[in-house]
């Protein structure tokens, strides 16, 4: 329906100006909160978001390990394998 | 492959001196022996590091190190060991390592369990532009009956109220601390002030939600105790909301954001001079994932009844200097 053809183009220039104000919105807030900035409803998701763990912060979290030396041992008895332990003070995959 | 907090399995400062003083953990003493043959030898002190051992505990190689390259070659040259010692045909029997305590055995079932992330944040003028690669974890838990204390008795919108000191004391004195380089020493009753604040927000029949907000002041002068002291002085603000559901008795989501700044003296101080600035952030952890059932740093410190402590109190044994007889 050919008809509907200008009123898509113009639902998608629409759609793109809303993006580019929400992320310049977004950029200008990012760049005016500085630590002294009091922590509010308005700026919580980015400090949120700077704090938290992104995903290529935790890759070494996602391999398979044990966590005891004593459920390694039974692991490793339980392949007929080695154990390889890392032990820190601090649980290495907690507080170190 | 295995990992696991070395202080415990080390039986402390000086595993000599938690034998003598009948440290008797299978789990414990298998470490031990193991770890006497490693690369610190059989001396006090620390135990950290890397070991390659067999399933009944016989060491095969151990490395404390930074380096990628000197790890492979140590765990190439455990893997040659394992290769000599492997028997053709039967599999090697497991050491006799069943713990007979481990902190994570006092997980409050049904009661809050938040994982922690401590980062440290950048004082640049645009902070947020410019993440700091250096963050750590911990854990905070509360049994059942300290979960109710979050929630008021007879909530109203808009109710605003103070939440119990034992609340504000578990975060101020075990969380709110400069762990985002590593382990670092809690604060004292006597060292903390400030408190946490709630304000209903939202109320339905079977759930309600409330804001937080709070300040935080921590002072100290101490000396390290076990290597470790608290920070000299921490100001912190916090903010945050949880929704609470009043049927189940769970939460269906906490979070919780602190911010503040960690001074070098404890001394009044009028400016940011000589402080930088650090960041909490808490949300419930999964307990379905292992990993996030390990216990708090400093729950032995905790001094909450629930805690099962180990019949033998690690921080009590005296501490020896490494290579001491």
């Amino acid at each position: 329906m050919t008809f509907l053809k200008p009123v898509y183009i113009s639902l998608v220039i629409l759609c793109c100006q809303l993006a580019i104000l929400q992320n310049s919105t977004l950029a200008q807030n990012t760049k005016s909160i500085t630590t002294s900035s009091s922590l509010s409803a308005t700026n919580f998701d980015l400090w949120r978001s700077y704090i938290r763990t992104s995903n290529n912060e935790l890759d070494w979290q996602n391999l398979p390990w044990k966590l005891s030396f004593h459920e390694g041992l039974k692991e490793g008895a339980k392949l007929n394998k080695p154990i390889l332990l890392w032990a820190m003070n601090g649980h290495p995959l907690g507080c170190t | 492959m295995a990992t696991d907090e070395v202080w415990r399995l080390q039986g402390g400062s000086d595993f000599n001196e938690y034998q003598k003083s009948g440290g008797s953990d299978p789990e414990c003493l298998c470490f031990q022996k193991m770890a006497s043959q490693g690369h610190y030898g059989a001396g006090g002190g620390t135990k950290q590091g890397i070991y390659v051992c067999t399933p009944d505990g016989e060491f095969l190689a151990s490395i404390n190190s930074l380096s990628g390259n000197a790890v492979a070659t140590t765990l190439k040259q455990a893997i040659a060991q394992w290769k000599e010692k492997l028997p053709n045909a039967a599999a090697t029997p497991m050491a006799k390592s069943t713990p007979t305590h481990r902190w994570e055995w006092s997980y409050p079932e049904g009661g809050l369990v938040l994982k922690q992330t401590t980062r440290y944040l950048s004082d640049s003028p645009q902070p947020l532009l410019e993440r700091d690669k250096r963050f750590n974890f911990d854990f905070v838990w509360f049994n059942p009956s300290e979960v109710m204390m979050f929630v008021p008795k007879q909530p109203e919108m808009g109710m605003k109220f103070d939440l119990p000191q034992t609340l504000f004391d578990r975060f101020a004195r075990f969380h709110f601390i400069e762990t985002a380089h590593g382990e670092n020493g809690i604060f004292h009753q006597n060292e903390i002030s400030g408190k946490l604040q709630g304000e209903v927000i939202d109320l339905q029949p079977d759930s309600l939600t409330i804001a937080i907000t709070g300040k935080c002041h921590s002072l100290s002068n101490r000396k390290a105790y076990r290597g470790l002291s608290p920070a000299r002085q921490i100001k912190i603000e916090v903010y945050g909301s949880f929704s609470f559901n009043s049927s189940s008795k769970e939460f269906d989501k906490f979070e919780l954001v602190a911010k503040g700044r960690i001074f070098n003296s404890s001394d009044k101080v009028d400016s940011n001079a000589d402080s930088r600035s650090i960041g909490w952030y808490f949300t419930v952890a999964d307990p379905t994932t292992p990993s996030e059932r390990l216990s708090p740093t400093h729950l032995h410190a905790y001094g909450a009844s629930w805690v099962k402590q180990p019949s033998l109190p690690l921080y009590d044994l005296k501490a020896k200097k490494p290579n001491q007889p």
